[in-house]
């Protein structure tokens, strides 16, 4: 394992080119990048082809205020809560960001923020989020409906 | 959200929704149908849904309601199920006024319609099933799968039913291989339960034949067949039944993988003892658990099997002269006899019939004269909660939504 984790320096570089340094124990908080920095990976800029910049500034602004020390339970609840406060496009890019950086807590919460904005939503709304073709017929897709009818009211 | 997202993401997302947007979701695409279907996916959205710290189980009230003349089945918060501040708004019941503060304010609960008259406390589940009979036995529930007999008056073989009251979705169950036609009169008790080895859900029967001395079921072993969902059908037991006698419809509890009955020794038959029968869902054997000293040698013990605080407990009904009351005991070690403690005892003068269960919060839920009340044993007040019924309808249960069924084929009682 790697010696001093201290002052250790991680350089990452989004989709659209830009770069970020942060230091070694915020950038852990991702388990990708733990396991570059443990496979000794780490040490050139890490480019991450799959998020851009925008996405990529609030991934490691939540990693830095999960090992502030200073911050509060309290202060972090409310962090966490504000920061779930998003638009469906930049939801969807810090989804596939924390799935792809594997950074725990993060990940969690965003999963259950997208399914608390879905779950009201119809068939066809949830169509157009995913982009999900319907290859069901329009017969198909009533007998669904009125099988179980009591789920559309 | 344009782009692709990998399924395992979706499966995640998905295994958050409540059961109902999942049963509507179906309707998404044919991939989202068969995932959405899928056993492994039922198994996932279960047990995020057991390990929700945020969602605990809730619990489950059954009785026959008198007026409309239908069961009941209501959900209610586990932590505070039958909120009193409803009725009284914080009153001192040590204060002698109240007494007739509380007459007034009962006849006007009962006007409104009693505990019910509050919506927003509790949720009903709609029962497609209608009783045949008297009304409907809950013979338990497990991770939200309500196992059902209509059959509570004599030796008929009734109808059994799984039933997810959250996909609204019941199957009736073929009937049992032990009947009238094939072994003549008997009385039976029975169990439900889960297997998680095989992910199975499990009822289990216990059919004691009526035999030639004057004590009509009294011989042992009983006859023993159990009906496993994921074969759809009933089979006998391998291991023989136990040497002990149940009484006719004891109640069941599941505990530790376990059905759990009160039994004894068969009578006139030597030594006399009171015991608790358990059968293992996985390994499909019976086992014994001692009660506790006291109670193991009274003969005609009105007892009860209950979980309490997620300990075996047993409620024992006492009566010492002219004293009646009941009794609840803990096992504070699962199997160990000397830890039986007695936790105390509910003495509300006359007219107590049944003790139904202890909620999370140390409530006692009992029947005075088929009306359900609250008893809190530190005060020893009771609290009428203003639910009528018969009272042998009473049950508490807990209970989670689910997707069980889903993927079963449709009984009797689909829709």
């Amino acid at each position: 394992m790697s010696s001093s984790k201290s002052n250790k320096i991680v350089k990452l570089e989004s989709s659209d080119n830009k770069t970020f340094e942060v230091e070694e124990a915020v950038a852990v908080q991702s388990e990708t990048l733990k396991n570059m920095v443990d496979d000794g990976c780490a040490n050139d800029t890490i480019p991450l082809p799959n998020v851009n910049g925008k996405i990529l500034e609030m991934v490691l602004g939540w990693c830095k205020k999960h090992v502030d020390e200073t911050v509060t339970g309290d202060e972090l609840n409310k962090y966490e809560a504000d920061f779930l406060d998003l638009d469906q496009a930049d939801l969807y890019g810090l989804l596939m960001a924390a799935n792809f950086l594997n950074v725990k807590g993060l990940l969690d919460r965003v999963l259950q923020r997208v399914a608390d904005m879905i779950k009201g939503k119809k068939p066809e709304e949830i169509r157009r989020i995913f982009n999900i073709k319907n290859d069901f017929t329009p017969e198909e897709e009533e007998e669904i409906r009125l099988e179980n009818a009591w789920a559309f009211d | 959200m344009s782009d692709y997202l990998p399924n395992e993401v979706i499966i995640e997302i998905l295994s958050r929704l409540p059961v109902k947007s999942l049963i509507r979701f179906r309707g998404v695409s044919k991939t989202w149908y068969t995932l959405i279907s899928s056993a492994h996916f039922i198994a996932t959205h279960l047990n995020r849904a057991l390990s929700n710290p945020q969602h605990p189980p809730h619990l489950l009230l059954h009785h026959l309601n008198y007026e409309l003349n239908k069961d009941s089945f209501t959900l209610h918060s586990s932590d505070d199920p039958f909120p009193h501040n409803h009725f009284t708004k914080h009153l001192d019941y040590s204060s002698p006024a109240i007494h007739i503060l509380l007459l007034s304010l009962d006849k006007e609960i009962e006007e409104k319609g009693g505990f019910f008259a509050y919506p927003s406390d509790f949720i009903e589940l709609h029962c497609l099933h209608q009783s045949i009979n008297h009304f409907l036995y809950v013979v338990g529930s497990s991770n939200g799968l309500l196992c059902l007999a209509d059959d509570v008056f004599g030796n008929k073989v009734g109808l059994y039913v799984l039933w997810n009251p959250s996909i609204q979705k019941a199957i009736s169950l073929p009937e049992p291989n032990i009947g009238f036609r094939s072994h003549g009169r008997f009385i039976h008790s029975l169990g439900f339960g889960y297997d998680p080895k095989t992910e199975d859900y499990k009822l289990v029967r216990l059919v004691y034949i009526e035999g030639t001395t004057d004590i009509r079921f009294n011989t042992v072993p009983p006859l023993v067949e159990i009906y496993s969902l994921r074969t759809s059908a009933w089979h006998s037991v391998k291991a023989p039944g136990p040497p002990y006698v149940i009484e006719m419809w004891s109640l069941s509890v599941f505990l530790n993988g376990a059905v759990h009955w009160p039994a004894h020794t068969q009578r006139h038959q030597g030594a006399f003892r009171n015991v608790i029968v358990s059968f293992d869902m996985n390994d499909e054997a019976f086992r014994e658990v001692a009660m506790p000293k006291s109670l193991q040698g009274v003969e005609h013990l009105n007892v009860t099997v209950a979980i309490v605080d997620g300990l075996l407990a047993l409620v024992p009904f006492n009566e010492w002269g002219n004293e009646e009351f009941y009794s609840v005991w803990v096992m504070k070690e699962y199997g160990v006899a000397e830890s039986w403690t007695k936790l105390f005892d509910i003495d509300i003068g006359e007219g107590l019939e049944r003790v139904i269960g202890v909620t999370k919060n140390g409530e006692v839920l009992l029947t005075k004269a088929g009306n359900l009340f609250s008893y809190g044993p530190s005060s020893q007040q009771t609290f009428d909660l203003h639910i009528r019924g018969a009272t042998d309808s009473f049950s508490l249960d807990t209970y989670v939504e689910s997707l069980l069924l889903l993927n079963t084929a449709d009984g009797v009682l689909g829709n």
